[in-house]
C-alpha cells in the first residue's frame, strides 16, 4: 500500500471509531478468547437438558489447563470440586468450538470429586468444567486454551 | 521527577555526589568498582545467543503494548525508557538500554559484549564481591544462534561457560539443538541445570532438578529454574520429543512452598519466562523473593517491585552482566542493590585465557565466518515489534532467489546483531541473524484466508493483554504484504486492510508464499520443484550480487491505535 492509500483508508477518526466499537463488543462478551456460547448452549441442552444461563460460576470448581496448548491434540486438564464427595454427582467437560463440544462426563459414586485426563481441542476456545451436584446445581469454571500455529522468539 | 526521586536514583546507582556523577560519565570504569553490600551476590547473564564476538545490538525502536500493559517494564523503549529509569541521554547506560541516538553513540562507545569480555567482567566481579558469597547464573538462550555455535553444535558455548564458571542455567533455544544433543552437552556442562518445567511428557516427572539450595553467610537461598514454557509450540516438535514444558503455575507454587517449608530464607526464580509473564507470575505466586528475568531481552536498570517480589531483567546479546547484592534477613531479602554493568569493550580488558580459547575455537572456521559478503550502506537491525531492515533484506533476497514468491515471512525472533552504515557484512554477522538449526526456506501455496488467519494468530500471541496468553516473540515480518494493525482490537480483528502486491487480499486465492524459521509451511501446499535451502545461503548469495545493501526503514504497515517510530538509519 502506498502513502496515499494509507491516508485514504485511515482518516484517523474513522479508524478510531471502528476500533472502540469492536473493543466494546469484545468486552461485552466477557472476553474469553474463542467463546461460542450459542454452540456451547446447544451442547449443554443435549447433554444435561440445561442451558448456559443455568450454569453457576463457582470458586469451588478448580480447572487446571494450560493457557497455550503444546499440542491441540493432547491437552492435559484437571478438574477438582472443593465439595464433600457425597454431594457431587458428576463432572462434565466441554469445549465451545469443538465439533462435539461435550468432551466427557464422569459419574462419581462417592469418590473424591477429582478427574484428570487429556482432551483434544480443535481451535482456540474456552474449556468448561461443569460440576453437577446431587441437588441439581451445575457449577462452572471456564478457561480459554489457545491452540496456535506457532512461530517464535 | 522530584529532587527526592532524582536523589534516590543517583543513590541507587551508587553515585552520591554531583562530582561522582560527572566522573561516572567521563570515566565509565568507575561503574565497575562497587563497594561491598549485603550478604550474597548474584551475577546474572542471559540471552547471549552465542554472540562470542563484541558487536553492536540496537534495542527495539518499538515495543507495542496492549493497553492494559502500556508503560510497564517489558514495554518501555526509547525516550520512555530513558524517562522511566532516569537515564541520561547520551550516556553509556542510555546507549545500552535504548535505541536513542544509536548510530552516533555506537561510534562513541564502540562495540559491546563478546565472550572474552563478558567472562572477564564476571570473573572480576566475582573476585571483587568474594568467590564464597557469589553465584553465577545464566538465564538461557546461551548456546545457539551464532555461526560458531551452529558449526560446533553448541560445543563452543559449553566450553566457554565451563571456563567462566557458571553455577546454574535454564533453557530455551538450547533445545533447537535436539534433545539428544542437549543431554550430551549437559553431561559436559559444569553448571547444574535447574528447571521445574521440563518434564517427561507421559508421567510429568521433571528431567532436571527443579531447584538448588545454597547456604551462604548463614542464609539459605533456593534457586528454582523456569525454562521457556513454549519450546514445543515455537520450534519443530522433533527437537523436544518426549518432553513437555508449559507455565505450570500450580507446580511452581508447590516448589516455592516446599522450599519455604524447608526453612529457606529466600527463593529466587531463574526464569526464561520474559518480563510480562514473570511480572504476572510475581503477582500470583506467594513466597517468591526475586525473579531474574530472561527471554524478552528487556533491561531494568532499576529493579522492578511487584508486591513483595523483586524482578530484574538481564538484556541480551552479551551487552551487560547484572550484579545483584542481597542484604538478607531471616526469611527474606531485606534490601537489594542492582547494577546493570555494560560489557563495554572500550573500557574493559578482555580475559586472556578466554581470548586464547576463542582463538582456538575459531581457528578451524575463521575462513568461512570471516568472508566479507558486501557492505552495509544503512543500518541493518532486527529487534522491533513489527518490522526491521534485516527482515526487509531477507525478503528481498528470497524474492531474488524465487521471483514468483508473492509473500515472504521472516520470523519475529528477538536475537540478531546490528550492522552500522559503512560496516562490512561478514558471513558471521549474517549468521548472527540466521543461525537456526532449521534454516530452510520453504516455498508453498497458501490460501488468502489462511494467510490472514496466520497473521491474526501471531498478533494474538504477541499482543494479548493477558501475559499468560502471550507465546513470546515479536510479530512475524512480512515482505510483499501491507496491512494495518489495531493492537487493542479483539482476536481476529487486529489485522486489517491486507494487501498483497498492492491489491486487496483475496480470501479464496492461493498465494505463493516463502517462509523460514517457523512452522508456517505446514499450513500450505509445498511447491515440489523447490528443494529447501538454508536462508543464510539465500541471503549470502543476494548480498554478493548486490555488493552494497541500502535499506531505509520503510515498513509497509500502519499501526492504528499506537504511535510507531522508525529509527534514524544513517543514510
Amino acid at each position: 500500500m502506498d502513502r496515499r492509500s494509507f491516508l485514504k483508508t485511515s482518516a484517523g477518526a474513522v479508524a478510531g471509531a471502528v476500533l472502540s466499537s469492536s473493543l466494546a463488543a469484545a468486552l461485552a462478551q466477557g472476553g474469553l478468547e474463542g467463546e461460542d456460547v450459542a454452540k456451547l448452549d446447544a451442547a449443554l441442552q443435549k447433554a444435561l437438558g440445561k442451558g448456559y444461563k443455568d450454569l453457576e460460576p463457582s470458586k469451588d470448581v478448580k480447572l487446571v489447563a494450560p493457557t497455550i496448548a503444546e499440542s491441540g491434540a493432547n491437552v492435559p486438564v484437571e478438574i477438582e470440586a472443593a465439595l464433600p464427595a457425597e454431594e457431587v454427582k458428576a463432572i462434565h467437560c466441554f469445549c465451545d468450538k469443538n465439533p462435539t463440544p461435550l468432551l466427557f462426563s464422569v459419574f462419581l459414586s462417592g469418590v473424591a470429586p477429582y478427574y484428570a485426563t487429556r482432551i483434544r481441542i480443535a481451535e482456540t476456545a474456552p474449556v468448561r468444567a461443569v460440576v453437577e451436584t446431587k441437588d441439581g446445581k451445575l457449577l462452572l469454571a471456564s478457561q480459554s486454551v489457545r491452540v496456535t500455529v506457532g512461530g517464535c522468539g | 521527577m522530584t529532587r527526592r526521586e532524582a536523589l534516590k536514583l543517583l543513590l541507587a546507582a551508587g553515585i552520591t555526589t554531583p562530582r561522582a556523577f560527572a566522573q561516572a560519565m567521563e570515566r565509565p570504569e568507575v561503574l565497575y568498582d562497587l563497594p561491598p553490600f549485603g550478604d550474597i551476590t548474584l551475577l546474572y547473564s542471559t540471552d547471549l545467543h552465542a554472540q562470542l564476538r563484541p558487536h553492536y545490538f540496537m534495542e527495539p525502536p518499538n515495543l507495542l503494548a496492549p493497553r492494559a500493559l502500556e508503560g510497564r517494564p517489558g514495554y518501555l523503549t526509547g525516550e520512555a525508557a530513558l524517562r522511566y529509569y532516569g537515564l541520561q541521554r547520551g550516556s553509556l547506560e542510555a546507549h545500552l538500554c535504548t535505541y536513542v541516538d544509536f548510530v552516533a553513540l555506537a561510534e562513541r562507545f564502540g562495540p559491546l559484549g563478546g565472550a572474552a569480555y563478558v567472562g572477564a567482567l564476571i570473573k572480576r566481579q566475582r573476585a571483587q564481591a568474594g568467590v564464597e558469597r557469589t553465584l553465577v547464573l545464566d538465564g538461557g538462550d546461551t548456546w545457539t544462534n551464532s555461526g560458531l555455535s551452529l558449526l560446533t553444535r553448541g560445543q563452543a558455548m559449553v566450553e566457554w561457560m565451563n571456563r567462566v564458571g557458571f553455577d546454574h542455567m535454564v533453557f530455551h533455544w538450547e533445545y533447537t539443538l535436539g534433545r539428544e544433543r542437549v543431554e550430551e552437552l549437559v553431561g559436559a556442562l559444569e553448571a547444574r541445570v535447574v528447571s521445574f518445567n521440563i518434564v517427561d511428557d507421559l508421567f510429568g516427572d521433571p528431567i532436571y532438578p527443579p531447584y538448588a539450595i545454597h547456604t551462604i553467610g548463614g542464609y539459605a537461598l533456593g534457586v528454582i529454574g523456569f525454562s521457556f514454557p513454549y519450546v514445543k509450540v515455537s520450534h519443530p516438535e522433533e527437537f523436544s520429543q518426549g518432553l513437555s514444558f508449559g507455565v505450570r503455575e500450580h507446580e511452581l507454587q508447590r516448589y516455592v512452598d516446599e522450599l519455604r517449608g524447608m526453612g529457606v530464607d529466600a527463593v529466587v526464580l531463574l526464569s526464561h519466562g520474559g518480563v510480562p509473564l514473570d511480572t504476572a507470575l510475581a503477582a500470583r505466586i506467594r513466597g517468591l523473593d526475586l525473579i531474574l528475568s530472561g527471554h524478552t531481552h528487556d533491561f531494568t536498570p532499576r529493579p522492578v517491585r511487584v508486591g513483595s517480589t523483586w524482578l530484574a531483567a538481564g538484556g541480551s546479546a552479551g551487552k551487560a552482566v547484572l550484579r545483584l547484592d542481597l542484604k538478607m534477613r531471616k526469611g527474606g531479602i531485606a534490601d537489594l542493590r542492582l547494577r546493570t554493568l555494560p560489557v563495554a569493550t572500550s573500557v574493559l580488558e578482555p580475559d586472556g585465557e578466554l581470548e586464547h580459547f576463542l582463538q582456538e575455537a575459531y581457528a578451524l572456521h575463521s575462513g568461512y565466518l570471516g568472508q566479507v559478503l558486501g557492505t552495509a550502506q544503512s543500518l541493518i537491525y532486527k529487534r522491533d515489534s513489527l518490522y526491521s531492515t534485516f527482515d526487509e533484506l531477507a525478503g528481498r533476497a528470497i524474492r531474488a532467489a524465487y521471483p514468483e514468491v508473492e509473500v515472504a515471512f521472516s520470523p519475529g525472533t528477538r536475537w540478531g546483531t546490528t550492522i552500522l552504515p559503512g560496516q562490512p557484512i561478514t558471513m558471521e554477522a549474517l549468521l548472527a541473524f540466521t543461525s537456526f538449526t532449521y534454516p530452510e526456506v520453504y516455498v508453498f501455496k497458501l490460501k488468502g484466508e489462511r494467510l490472514h488467519a496466520v497473521l491474526e494468530d501471531v498478533a494474538a500471541n504477541a499482543f494479548n493483554p493477558d501475559p499468560f496468553y502471550q507465546q513470546g516473540g515479536d510479530m512475524s515480518r512480512v515482505y510483499g504484504i501491507s496491512y494495518e494493525l489495531a493492537v487493542n482490537a479483539p482476536t481476529g480483528q487486529r489485522v486489517r486492510s491486507l494487501e498483497v502486491g498492492g491489491q486487496p487480499l483475496e480470501p479464496s486465492r492461493e498465494y505463493v508464499v516463502a517462509a523460514y524459521g517457523g512452522r508456517l509451511q505446514r499450513s500450505g501446499t509445498p511447491l515440489e520443484r523447490y528443494t529447501p535451502r538454508p536462508v543464510y545461503d539465500v541471503i549470502a548469495e543476494y548480498i554478493r550480487q548486490v555488493k552494497t545493501v541500502q535499506i531505509p526503514p520503510r515498513p509497509a504497515l500502519r499501526v492504528l491505535d499506537q504511535s510507531y517510530v522508525v529509527p534514524a538509519w544513517g543514510g
